[in-house]
């Protein structure tokens, strides 16, 4: 089974997943989760050595800073093409659906991007139109030192006021949340040589 | 004329670079000019001490900015009558917001804080920076093209701020470390 040689048996037992679905749920401030060695580190390796051949285009606006690749459903990259099958399969959709309760249907983007030094992504929430949810997967490790943290904002009266959790880049990490009014986040300054690696996008309605 | 002379670099009260300067602005495709060492030294010295005695209140929303700001009135006449020609826009005392950006300070556009058209006045008071820090004034016309301002001390851009152009201010990197940029931004 192609899923078992990419993601992390542990996390799959109806138990675990109810354990999840009550931790989507309630965390705060928004409705998400962090699932640590979530991909096998072995595949974490080779995609980075696939993103090599990736086309990276920097990315400057008031918002941001970064560098990204286009749209990965369309490209010719084998493994990243394993991936996709992975990501868009009915078994990782149903089970993303029964963590979230959100009607998420197969479609979804994908994107590679990396934030060198300086780069940042300011707040804001992902809102468009059939985004439910948005989610990032780290390929490679950052420290606290590093900068590139993904914070996410506390609201009042649905404005974002102050950051309420932050969470450090480590490998092989699957973060999601719903995207939502009030899913203010952003992404730290990179402050150091260490570039921050990730593959992310969002399941759509 | 002596007061004018102590508060405006004399080259930019002539006559034939004023009509110049009124033609550039009136004529150009992005309606904005930037007049460089615009003050005189003596002038301008004053104005940054003026500037540095003020005090600045954090201001933070979030979605749309980050930074400290604080008012400032320049009563010129001189300074008034020079923007009045070359804009043909009436002018009287110039109420300025003053902005005093530093590392992780910004201004985005957000829909809720769209400006209106007009016309902004912008005096840039930052010594030696360098624009790899961040804090440049870009306007776009929410299409695609993008206008930026290069930070330069002591000059002061007039822009026009024709429909759907609005204006944010790069976000201040790590590089930039505990130095200030400051600029006074009147919107007309």
């Amino acid at each position: 089974m192609i899923l078992n040689n990419w993601l992390n048996p542990e996390y799959w037992s109806e138990e675990k997943i109810k354990k999840l679905h009550d931790s989507f749920l309630t965390n705060l401030p928004f409705p998400h989760l962090e699932l640590p060695h979530f991909v096998n580190q072995k595949r974490i390796i080779k995609l980075l050595q696939s993103l090599t051949k990736e086309k990276f285009q920097s990315k400057q606006a008031d918002l941001f800073q970064f560098s990204q690749t286009a749209d990965l459903l369309h490209t010719n990259n084998k493994m990243i093409q394993e991936f996709i099958s992975v990501w868009s399969s009915p078994k990782l959709i149903e089970y993303l659906k029964k963590i979230t309760d959100l009607k998420i249907s197969g479609k979804i983007d994908l994107f590679a991007s990396i934030y060198q030094d300086t780069d940042f992504l300011l707040p804001h929430d992902d809102q468009i139109q059939g985004r439910m949810i948005a989610f990032m997967l780290y390929l490679n490790d950052l420290q606290e030192k590093d900068g590139g943290a993904l914070a996410f904002y506390k609201c009042k009266n649905k404005n974002p006021y102050r950051i309420s959790k932050m969470i450090i880049p480590k490998a092989g990490t699957l973060v999601f949340f719903e995207v939502s009014p009030l899913s203010f986040h952003r992404v730290e300054e990179v402050l150091t040589d260490t570039q921050r690696i990730t593959l992310s996008g969002w399941f759509y309605g | 004329m002596v007061s004018v002379v102590t508060e405006i670099n004399p080259i930019y009260l002539r006559e034939e670079t004023q009509q110049k300067i009124r033609s550039s602005f009136l004529n150009s495709e992005f309606p904005a000019l930037i007049l460089k060492d615009f003050f005189s030294t003596k002038f301008y010295t004053e104005l940054e001490q003026k500037i540095s005695s003020l005090k600045f209140k954090k201001e933070v929303a979030v979605v749309h900015h980050c930074y400290a700001v604080s008012s400032f009135t320049l009563s010129s006449k001189y300074f008034s009558a020079f923007l009045s020609l070359v804009t043909k826009k009436k002018m009287n005392d110039l109420c300025f917001t003053a902005y005093c950006l530093t590392w992780k300070d910004y201004l985005i556009l957000h829909d809720r804080y769209l400006e209106k058209p007009g016309l902004d006045i912008i005096i840039d008071l930052t010594e030696r920076w360098n624009s790899d820090w961040g804090g440049k004034v870009i306007f776009t016309d929410g299409e695609g093209t993008v206008y930026p301002l290069e930070p330069a001390r002591n000059s002061i851009a007039l822009v026009e701020r024709k429909k759907g152009l609005n204006k944010y201010i790069q976000y201040l990197n790590h590089q930039a470390k505990d130095r200030k940029r400051i600029l006074l931004i009147a919107s007309i």
